[in-house]
């Protein structure tokens, strides 16, 4: 398809076609994501030789095997035979091997073929156990980084070490605030599906002029709320104290700041956070301190992004240990997971707080994440209309500093982190 | 109290849902009386998994002041469901349970939203305390059919 991106992206605003283009989404499947480091999961959801986690990449059905000798590949799900899903979406467990539920082909856990029922059959071809041709196909390029695994379709794209340097140390922050310096996955995976376009939940996630509009309802009622009566419990009131940033002001989010750096990572806060509020529990101060001393248990705890994000799947909040991640579906439709971790070394609260925060905030039935999902479908609906072509992103434009590591920091509600998830997307989709 | 009553109560308790009529629904709780809608059916607690809802008095507090203002976006235009109950059945709680009755049901519920109706279904259970004004609900549990996978908006309780 003969794609002019320049004239999408203009200085300070973009094309509502990028949002509402079907031609443009198959286009980002193939120039865009099979090219970029996608999240696949976590070490920790298969810590035994032969467990089995399966998900999707840019739409691709794949499977992620951890090795006998304790190392982890990841495989198409798919059979080599007729092509089968060997796992159903969303399977997990542990297995001596692969079987086709088809016609019975049997992989090992290496992917390489073991087993073809009645095998006379192909004694006139090359298929036969052991062939290459008849082995799993490996997934382009599979790195792990402190037990986050990501994963990359294509050979062409980004080195993994260049791609993940201007989100590291904030996604150090997440495993550092551990006691261990290590997460688990814990507590379940909520999966909702957005009935719009994925790069609305990737502005929405840096959007800090939004939280006290479409949010100041819920963050006024929850504060209306815990002024007419006593909690009931602490887990009330923290539930209440979460919910009341939400409305903060403009001022607030300004002084939170936002940093953003090469392939369309960026983040906001730092600074500050909606979650810098929270109450820390002293068991768990007491476990950071006796990991790391009491100085760097300040610097760790003392650096809290909001959001960040690793462009162009993931979102991670450091401080509540949570990350999302969009499985786009259609131009229309983005599946989103929200991933939860167990701080390990931590105290059973931390854990607590991270759910808890998810069920108010993120859940379909919270009482914050469906009107931002209201908000997307509008703006799905919106940018059909012909009224105007252009969404505008000229906020705060060239009001931009350089931080000293290598990332340019703006006010938090300025719109250059959109500009620069733009200028990588451009860069990504200019490619044939 | 009797079976009867505690059945009469969750059938008393779905009308007040269907007509909106939030501030008698919440009334029907106890004052450490909880709402929740765990992600997995097999799910023992809101602490160590992530659930769609778990409800205490505030956030009920908050959620029903959004629902009677229409004061929120996904709520602002007009949010209307009616829930079925089916095979209701009500049993003295277990000695020590902390509550006196147990009732359990098969609930369909149609939310009607952004001019569209969705079903979802759910195994529904109430643990019901015995007061000295009459049942108060201690704790519903409502556990979807497809609370796990892809969900759309849940607006309301169901």
């Amino acid at each position: 398809m003969s794609l002019d991106v320049t004239a999408l992206i203009q200085p300070g605003k973009v094309h509502r076609r990028v949002y509402t283009c079907a031609d443009i989404f198959d286009a980002e499947q193939e120039r865009l994501f099979r090219k970029s480091w996608l999240y696949v999961g976590h070490d920790s959801q298969i810590p035994e030789a032969g467990d089995v986690v399966t998900t999707r990449l840019a739409n691709e059905p794949v499977i992620a095997i951890r090795q006998r000798g304790g190392d982890i590949q990841l495989f198409y799900n798919r059979c080599k035979h007729k092509g089968m899903q060997l796992l159903a979406d969303g399977a997990s467990g542990n297995v001596p091997a692969l079987r086709c539920g088809y016609h019975g082909w049997i992989y090992g856990l290496d992917g390489a073929l073991k087993t073809i029922p009645a095998a006379t059959g192909y004694d006139d071809s090359a298929l036969r156990p052991g062939c290459a041709e008849g082995a799993l196909t490996p997934v382009g390029a599979l790195e792990t980084y402190r037990g986050f695994l990501f994963a990359r379709l294509e050979s062409g794209g980004p080195d993994f070490a260049d791609w993940l340097a201007p989100m590291r140390a904030s996604l150090d922050n997440m495993i550092d605030r551990a006691p261990a310096g290590r997460l688990s996955v814990a507590g379940g995976v909520l999966r909702y599906e957005h009935k719009c376009n994925w790069k609305f939940f990737f502005e929405n996630t840096l959007d800090a002029l939004h939280p006290m509009v479409v949010h100041n309802s819920s963050s006024k009622a929850a504060q209306r709320a815990g002024k007419t009566s006593d909690p009931v419990d602490s887990d009330e009131a923290r539930a209440l104290n979460m919910l009341a940033p939400f409305s903060a002001s403009y001022s607030f989010f300004d002084d939170m700041g936002q940093r953003a750096g090469a392939f369309g990572h960026g983040e906001l806060g730092g600074k500050s956070s909606i979650h810098a509020g929270y109450d820390v529990d002293p068991a768990y101060w007491e476990a950071m301190v006796a990991a790391y001393g009491e100085e760097r248990t300040k610097e760790i705890l003392g650096f809290g992004p909001n959001n960040s994000v690793l462009y162009p799947t993931i979102m991670f909040k450091a401080p509540v240990a949570m990350l999302r991640v969009i499985r786009p579906i259609a131009v229309d439709r983005t599946m989103i997971e929200t991933w939860h971790f167990r701080m390990e070394g931590a105290p059973d609260t931390l854990l607590e707080q991270t759910l808890q925060y998810s069920t108010i905030v993120n859940s379909s039935a919270g009482i914050v994440g469906p009107d931002d999902h209201e908000a997307y479908i509008r703006l799905q609906a919106g940018l059909k209309s012909q009224g105007s072509d252009w969404v505008i992103l000229s906020r705060y434009a060239g009001q931009v500093e350089k931080d000293g590591n290598g990332l340019q920091i703006a006010p938090g509600t300025s719109d250059f982190v959109f500009r620069n998830q733009y200028a990588a997307w451009a860069d990504a989709m200019a490619q044939t | 109290m009797s079976a009867s009553a505690a059945c009469d109560l969750v059938a008393q308790e779905a009308w007040l849902l269907n007509t909106a009529a939030w501030d008698e629904w919440d009334a029907l709780f106890s004052p450490s009386g909880a709402y929740w809608m765990p992600l997995s059916m097999d799910q023992t607690s809101h602490k160590d998994h992530v659930s769609l809802m778990y409800d205490t008095r505030a956030l009920r507090a908050a959620r029903l002041t959004r629902l009677k203002t229409q004061d929120g976006l996904s709520i602002e235009t007009p949010v209307r469901a009616i829930r079925h109950l089916s095979n209701v059945q009500a049993a003295p709680a277990a000695e020590n349970a902390g509550y006196d009755w147990h009732v359990r049901a098969a609930v369909m519920m149609a939310q009607y939203a952004r001019g569209q109706v969705e079903t979802f279904h759910a195994l529904v259970q109430w643990h019901l305390q015995a007061t000295a004004s009459g049942l108060m609900i201690e704790l519903k549990r409502a556990d979807l059919l497809n609370g796990e996978g892809g969900l759309s908006d849940i607006l309301v309780y169901v």
